[in-house]
């Protein structure tokens, strides 16, 4: 039994890996331009944290999500923070 | 008479004019005319929605809870950690009749509709922190919650039911507690034709008198992004994202309407961003790659071509009961155009995957074939060989990838399943062009892009700026994530070990025993030579109660070697004088074993020959006389042990059939002599031989004439009649003197 539940796992991470590595391949092939691109936008592992990636284009777009942080302290608005992030639409 | 805040003006000018702040932006509907009946399609709300039987007005509340999804981890598991990521939302509205614009023969036309339009309020409450007002703000929004199901299951059995008091009913509610419970407060107006308007004094949306205290920069931020945000809440709860992931809200953005601009600009600048936005998505999804990008186009595009049909040829005048214009500040997009565009591209793209799969099944099929075949012919070979006139032998195989690919594939069935279904994955990647088809991929290619995209972007900036160093931080990143997954796959899937396949030693035998040659070279308790091997029953059989000593006199052992037999020796352990050996002939399948305990050497052994013993197996028995043992009583057995109190005695036993016989070695000096009772040996005969000279058959006494080897051999008396070969099974017992 337990045999069968280790080849399941064993699939499922195989399959993990291989997701993985098609992320791999298509950031092989773009080449270092999305770095570049994102370094200008100041991104990085503070900003994925936090989902503050910084407003890069105005109007209509599918290449960014956003969203919003609020928080009120009796009764009073005391924090606001607009929230960015990568979009997945294109991947 | 109090004024309805729900209830939208039939004239006079456009209530959003006034307003500190207004937005207009479009829900999307492809027919034209949105239906305000179809509320929360996805069932993520506590909503209701009523048409009510006497004024025909319909009733719509709506309370979501939302979270930003802009965390590595989705929002509501974010909010648990970080309560601020997560809101309520609360939309009160009713039906009204509002003006609804249409084109017919490039005129014009507008047409007063009594539902024509859906205005109301959109309520946006904040996470409280102080925990005794965070019990109120709860218990408010349970009170909505269970009130508007209350509602809703009433009006499923009482359809008359009167709920236009409704939405007034729970503003108050809020509006009641202004000042203990923060929220925020946008109004809006949904006509038909999907034309949203958001509008809001500041002192609404902040819940105070902006004259007593200026604005903070927190209620900055809110003021510029609550409108967004109330927009996209309005768009989840009245439409269904089909064309795109629900998260991204941003193909339609909200156009603020500036008030210093003329109103000609402001009702008409919305009207082209919204256009040219959706222009400019259907073209980024035309330039993806992505298989279902050309189809997700195609359907942006008929609601870019829904707008431009009828809204964008539009534009209000200064108040509701103007006649609509047409805006000719619009350049209409050649849609049709674009459509043949993407439609072309996408049969191309069809066609390309279709003569992937067909060479996907073609591969696969040739494959397959080519290995049935291959076992095919295996199973004809020998029977073609045989049937030959000439018998011709049939040509050696030498081993190779091959067959050690077939022998791992029979010994790891389960291995065998992963690595099929990994290369079937594999397949389908590669021949669908993308993983996003697969259940489950998008989250995490989502978020292992954007995890290695800021290790990426982060190296880069403490790289003083390098963006191949970058590059490579984050290739070597997913490099290595891939990696570690594919290694601990590998750990988890259950493996059997199986040597290569090597061309056969021309000492082996071909009988069945010519299945230990993999075992040699490795220690047997690595292989299960002594416990899983073609001889472990036998040597079970031969040992009986001796075998777990045995296996514990092997503890310290050698790897299995092959000289004239195979053979493996060892101690008890290091320091151990005791012992044992195991020497295996494979052509005629015999075995032979000593067993060393306390000095006392005793032998295990099938009847007949004895086996050629190598030099280290020699040094092992040292300066012991006899050299064999004790037997099972269903098995025919030569055994020997060592007695006397100087070790001149040697107990000759066993079991024999009736032509039968066993033989011993002895090491003699010239000058011994070797001495038996007959007497005590009945029916038996003894024989000795010296190396290199005749038989001669032991009467009671053996001089020893030259030092050396001297085997003696003792069988069964024989008549010369055939009853000597259908004797039975016999225990026999010869003691032997040396003196």
């Amino acid at each position: 039994m337990n045999e069968l539940l280790f080849t399941a796992l064993a699939t499922l991470l195989g399959f993990l890996a291989i997701i993985l590595a098609t992320v791999f391949f298509s950031v092989l092939k773009a080449g270092p331009k999305e770095i570049a691109y994102l370094r200008r936008k100041r991104y990085g592992l503070g900003p994925w944290f936090n989902g503050s990636l910084p407003k890069t284009s105005r109007g209509a777009t599918m290449r960014e999500l956003e969203g919003i942080e609020l928080k009120a302290a009796n009764g009073r608005l005391v924090h606001a923070r607009q929230t960015r992030a990568p979009s997945s639409e294109l991947l | 008479m109090a004024v309805d805040p729900f209830a939208f003006p039939r004239s006079g000018p456009l209530p959003w004019d006034d307003a500190d702040r207004a937005y207009a932006g479009w829900v999307p509907t492809v027919s034209g005319h949105l239906s305000f009946g179809l509320i929360d399609g996805r069932g993520r709300c506590s909503a209701l929605s009523h048409r009510d039987s006497g004024t025909g007005s319909r009733v719509v509340v709506a309370l979501q809870k939302r979270s930003a999804e802009d965390f590595p981890l989705p929002g509501r598991v974010v909010s648990s950690i970080r309560q601020s990521a997560t809101q309520d939302y609360l939309l009160l509205a009713k039906t009204g009749p509002a003006v609804t614009p249409y084109i017919e023969g490039a005129k014009i036309h507008e047409q007063l509709e009594e539902q024509g339009v859906l205005s109301g309020v959109v309520l946006i409450v904040p996470p409280e922190e102080v925990s005794q007002v965070r019990i109120q703000r709860n218990a408010l929004l349970d009170l909505v919650r269970n009130h508007v199901e209350d509602v809703a299951d009433q009006c499923a059995i009482n359809p008359d039911l009167d709920t236009t008091t409704l939405p007034l009913t729970l503003l108050q509610e809020f509006v009641s507690a202004r000042g203990t419970i923060a929220f925020h407060q946008l109004k809006f107006a949904l006509f038909r034709t999907g034309e949203c308007r958001i509008w809001f004094d500041l002192s609404d949306l902040l819940g105070r008198d902006i004259s007593q205290a200026p604005i903070s920069s927190v209620e900055q931020i809110a003021i510029s992004a609550l409108p967004s945000q109330a927009y996209y809440f309005l768009k989840d709860v009245i439409h269904l994202h089909y064309h795109h992931d629900p998260q991204t809200d941003q193909l339609i953005d909200l156009v603020a309407t500036e008030k210093t601009s003329s109103l000609d600009v402001r009702d008409n600048q919305w009207r082209i961003d919204t256009l040219r936005g959706l222009a400019k998505v259907v073209i980024e999804y035309r330039q993806s790659n992505r298989p279902d990008s050309n189809k997700k186009a195609l359907g942006l595009l008929a609601y870019a071509d829904a707008f431009q049909t009828t809204l964008a040829r539009v534009r209000r005048q200064g108040k509701l009961d103007d006649p609509m214009l047409e805006n000719k500040a619009l350049i209409p997009y050649d849609f049709k155009h674009v459509r043949a565009s993407i439609e072309a591209l996408e049969a191309l793209n069809e066609y390309r995957r279709g003569a992937l799969l067909q060479l996907f099944g073609i591969l696969v099929g040739v494959v397959l074939s080519g290995f049935a075949l291959w076992a095919g012919a295996v199973q004809i070979q020998p029977i073609l060989c045989n049937i030959s006139a000439e018998r011709p032998l049939c040509p050696k195989v030498t081993p190779g990838a091959t067959t050690n690919i077939v022998n791992w594939v029979v010994a790891n069935p389960l291995g065998f399943v992963v690595t099929l279904s990994l290369f079937g994955f594999a397949a389908f990647i590669l021949f669908f062009r993308g993983v996003t088809n697969v259940p489950f991929a998008k989250p995490i290619l989502r978020w292992s892009k954007q995890l290695s995209a800021a290790v990426g972007t982060t190296a880069a900036r403490l790289g003083r700026g390098s963006d191949a160093f970058g590059f490579v931080i984050q290739l070597s990143f997913l490099g290595l994530l891939v990696i570690a997954l594919g290694l601990l796959a590998y750990h988890l899937v259950p493996k059997n070990s199986v040597p290569p396949v090597v061309v056969r030693s021309p000492q082996a035998s071909t009988g069945p025993w010519s299945a230990l040659d993999p075992y040699i070279g490795r220690r047997p308790r690595d292989t299960g030579l002594f416990t899983n091997s073609i001889i472990a029953p036998e040597l079970r059989d031969m040992l009986g109660s001796d075998y777990e000593e045995f296996l514990r006199l092997l503890d310290v052992q050698s790897p299995l070697q092959r000289g004239a037999t195979l053979w493996v020796v060892g101690h008890a352990n290091p320091e151990a004088r005791d012992g044992a050996f195991l020497l295996i002939d494979q052509r005629a399948q015999r075995l032979e074993i000593g067993l060393r305990k306390h000095g006392n050497l005793q032998m295990y052994r099938k009847t007949g020959a004895i086996l050629q013993k190598p030099l280290e197996v020699a040094r092992f028995i040292g300066g012991s006389v006899a050299d064999v043992g004790p037997f099972p009583i269903a098995t025919s057995s030569c055994r020997s042990q060592t007695g006397g109190a100087a070790g001149n005695v040697t107990h000759l036993s066993g079991a024999m059939r009736g032509l039968e016989d066993c033989s011993y070695r002895f090491d003699l000096r010239q000058g011994q002599s070797l001495t038996y009772n007959p007497k005590l040996a009945r029916g038996l005969e003894v024989y000795v031989r010296p190396d290199g000279s005749p038989e001669i058959k032991l009467s009671s006494r053996f001089l020893v004439a030259k030092t050396g080897m001297h085997t003696v051999r003792v069988a069964w008396e024989r008549t010369g009649t055939p009853q000597d070969a259908t004797r039975p099974l016999r225990p026999f017992y010869v003691r032997l003197n040396t003196e």
